[in-house]
């Protein structure tokens, strides 16, 4: 391939990092998901191969690119999806009904190895049909790993490439013409996806047949050995005519597949009787325990699990994100928040969240909100959004927002990305939040050092009592970064009283040993907070007091 | 008759080095020339949250990574707590090597939850999987200067277990990045090794191949 986009997240940062260090392709992060997809397309309607990469459930966002490449007819455009049916990570969404919405064509791998030839094929696909190709994984395939020989890779000349013929027609032709385009696309691929080695017929037992893919097929194979198995590698258009011949040779048919029982309904359309999600549930992975659950009751060996305590998602020990969260505790705000660092809404014990729409929705939110409640929630309103936001989603729910009298508050950990903790993608785009919030219209923008509890609250009363709209940028590193890192903290043991303030920051290098608070050296970050809120100063740097 | 693939977990919490073990597995069953397959879960923060690898290996195919429920072979835990939370996947007659630490949970550490009794623990992983012993692998890693070499201690103790030879955990100390870590691991696993002796004989007994 030619060019490499995507956005901080997994997997895309991974697979953009990889890319990077084999030094063939021009990889460049992009600070949203449409601005990716529409990067690679460019690269192939000059006639080279771009490769977007999205992060998990973010496939919506490059709706509309994924839309005008499809109308574009564009060839060598590969859009690595990553769905997440665990819901831990992202809203679990099925890429593959987006994908249906604007006519491109799925290719589902199983496992590391088919990974690297689903994306080989994907681009021979693409190439073929004049069409951009979703890979769709998932996270749990994309956090698996086995030895993958390295195939050897071959240079590809830009293939060079005339207009697109719908550009010369009028753009109500142009609508008809690129959706009838689509269609013949469709029904092409349908008939190619019969033959197509993506996808693979195992005839074992005349007695149960189960159509899968992706990473349930290696779990199905193990949980039931004896059924035939038609594991669809490329799973839209759905092979209709490969469906009907598989369930005729089969007495009892399955659907395995995660998310949207999107082959099941295929099968019920053509009045093909099978079962799926009302076996398996539409809802969480399939895992072999579900497989067994659905398929084998009362073989399952496993007994109930011990009850242990859970451990949940906690920041990191000096995230400017616990010290806003104090910020906004302190003030008695109501806060709408954007998921940032994704603990900060799970958190409830580190600060005020009244409400956490989505990525990219605290602004338009909270401006609603204020339209709505009027004098009943001045001064009072907050919606506090990480830098990542500003470019991707946000940005147009600001403007509006710098109309009202609200206070925006930006999380600026210096790394134009959600939260600065992932896998960075190499080289990066950087946007300053004070020069961008000030061209947006706020009345008042102000920078502040989160980290400095005192001067941070003071700034915020200040910009809350305006009668106009305020941005306030809270601007620290994220403390994944080693530079952003300083000496640890420690407790004097004869000035501690337990008082327990210290331990309410949350902070994971912070334990009570039931004679003092103690810090663990090693996990500290030094930020220094804990010293902040610790009335006896009992808490100081090692190595002396800061100035 | 063929051998079903055998099925290790590596379970810690964020910043233990489950990840870091789980791969050194994963990397010596390889270098050993089975078929490998791994799946790591993570928490969605990178600070704290259960961390569990699954490795599967064997010198046959190994479709998936994700084995049958309650038919692990073996658990390493760098944490009573986590070796609680995943001893029902490890099936009766297989063994569970614990790391002698407890890192406590945020509700823990603000004084409103206890940790469980250390030998309480102990006795609730005996009474589901025998062959449990715990050893101080975090001790023995921070004496090599990071406990994240925690997951190397208990793999360089399990690696006679699992039937892994010694030349390809040696091999697979290299193959892990970052490499430079290498003569780390290297002490880990000897330092693992070192305290088989201290094993019960149950425990130290090497399992035959289950059938498929």
């Amino acid at each position: 391939m030619h060019v490499a986009s995507g956005c901080e997240g997994e997997p895309s940062g991974t697979i953009l990092q990889t890319l990077s260090a084999l030094g063939e392709v021009a990889v460049e992060p992009a600070p949203w998901e449409r601005a990716a997809v529409e990067v690679a397309l460019g690269a192939a309607l000059a006639g080279g191969r771009g490769l977007a990469a999205v992060p998990a459930g973010a496939l919506a966002a490059a709706l509309p690119a994924l839309d005008a490449a499809s109308a574009s007819g564009a060839a060598g455009l590969v859009v690595v999806a990553c769905d997440d049916p665990s819901g831990r990570y992202a809203p679990p969404a099925d890429s593959r009904l987006l994908a249906r919405e604007a006519m491109a064509p799925v290719v589902e791998p199983s496992d590391p190895a088919e990974c690297r030839e689903a994306v080989a094929q994907a681009f021979e696909l693409s190439e073929r049909f004049e069409t951009p190709v979703v890979v769709r994984i998932s996270t749990r395939l994309a956090d698996s790993a086995e030895p993958v020989e390295e195939a050897s890779r071959r240079a590809i000349p830009p293939r060079g490439r005339g207009r697109d013929p719908a550009a010369a027609e009028a753009l109500e032709e142009r609508a008809t013409f690129t959706r009838v385009r689509g269609l013949e696309r469709l029904a092409q691929l349908a008939a190619h996806a019969l033959e197509a080695p993506l996808n693979r017929l195992e005839l074992r037992s005349a007695e149960v047949g189960v159509v899968t893919s992706g990473l349930a097929y290696g779990m199905v194979r193990e949980a039931l050995p004896e059924a035939s198995v038609l594991k669809l590698g490329l799973v839209h258009p759905v092979p209709s005519g490969l469906l009907r011949a598989f369930a005729g040779r089969v007495r009892t048919l399955h659907v395995v597949e995660e998310l949207e029982p999107f082959l099941e309904a295929e099968l019920r359309a053509a009045h093909i009787a099978c079962d799926g999600k009302d076996r398996l549930g539409r809802t969480g992975e399939i895992t072999p325990a579900t497989l067994a659950r659905a398929f084998r009751p009362g073989a399952e060996r496993a007994g109930a699990p011990e009850p242990v305590p859970v451990r949940p998602p906690e920041l990191c020990p000096g995230c400017p994100y616990r010290a806003l969260a104090q910020g906004l505790k302190r003030l008695h705000v109501s806060a709408t928040v954007d998921p940032g660092c994704r603990a900060f809404p799970a958190f409830p014990t580190l600060g005020p969240v009244d409400r956490a729409p989505g990525q990219g929705a605290a602004a338009g939110v909270a401006h609603g909100l204020a339209m709505a409640l009027g004098q009943r929630i001045r001064g009072r309103d907050v919606a506090a959004l990480p830098d990542g936001a500003l470019l991707q989603e946000a940005a147009g729910a600001l403007a509006l927002a710098a109309q009202g009298q609200g206070t925006v508050l930006i999380c600026d950990v210096g790394g134009g990305g959600w939260t600065g903790s992932g896998v960075r993608a190499p080289g990066g785009w950087r946007v300053d939040p004070a020069s961008l919030l000030a061209a947006l219209g706020y009345a008042s923008v102000r920078v502040v050092d989160p980290l400095d509890l005192g001067a941070t609250a003071a700034v915020l009363r200040e910009e809350l009592a305006r009668p106009a709209s305020s941005a306030v940028v809270a601007r620290a590193p994220c403390t994944r970064w080693p530079a952003s890192r300083r000496p640890p903290m420690r407790v004097d043991g004869r000035r501690c009283n337990r008082c327990g303030a210290c331990l309410r920051l949350g902070c994971p290098a912070l334990s009570d040993d039931l004679e003092s608070v103690v810090v663990s050296a090693s996990a500290c970050a030094g930020c220094g907070l804990c010293a902040q809120v610790c009335r006896p100063r009992a808490i100081e740097p090692c190595g002396g007091a800061r100035s | 008759m063929t051998a079903s693939p055998t099925t290790v977990l590596v379970a810690g919490a964020a910043g233990q080095g489950a990840e870091e073990g789980g791969a050194l597995l994963a990397a010596a069953a390889a270098a050993a020339g089975h078929q490998v397959r791994l799946a790591t879960e993570r928490p969605p923060s990178p600070a704290a949250g259960s961390v569990l690898c699954r490795v599967r290996f064997g010198p046959g195919a190994v479709p998936t990574p994700f084995g049958p429920p309650g038919e692990a072979d073996g658990l390493l835990a760098l944490d009573r707590l986590e070796a609680l939370r995943w001893i029902h996947e490890v099936r009766a007659g297989g063994f569970a090597l614990v790391a002698a630490a407890t890192l406590p949970t945020p509700a823990m550490r603000l004084g409103i939850a206890a940790a469980p009794p250390p030998a309480d623990v102990l006795a609730r992983l005996r009474a589901r999987v025998p062959r449990t012993a715990e050893v101080d692998a975090l001790g023995l890693a921070r004496e090599i200067g990071c406990p994240l070499y925690g997951g190397s201690v208990l793999l360089g103790l399990a690696g006679p277990l699992l039937g892994i030879p010694e030349p390809a955990l040696d091999a697979a100390a290299a193959a892990v990045e970052p490499a430079e870590a290498a003569p780390a691991r290297r002490l880990a696993l000897a330092l693992g090794q070192s305290l088989l002796a201290g094993l019960p004989e149950a425990l130290r007994r090497v399992p035959g191949p289950r059938a498929a």
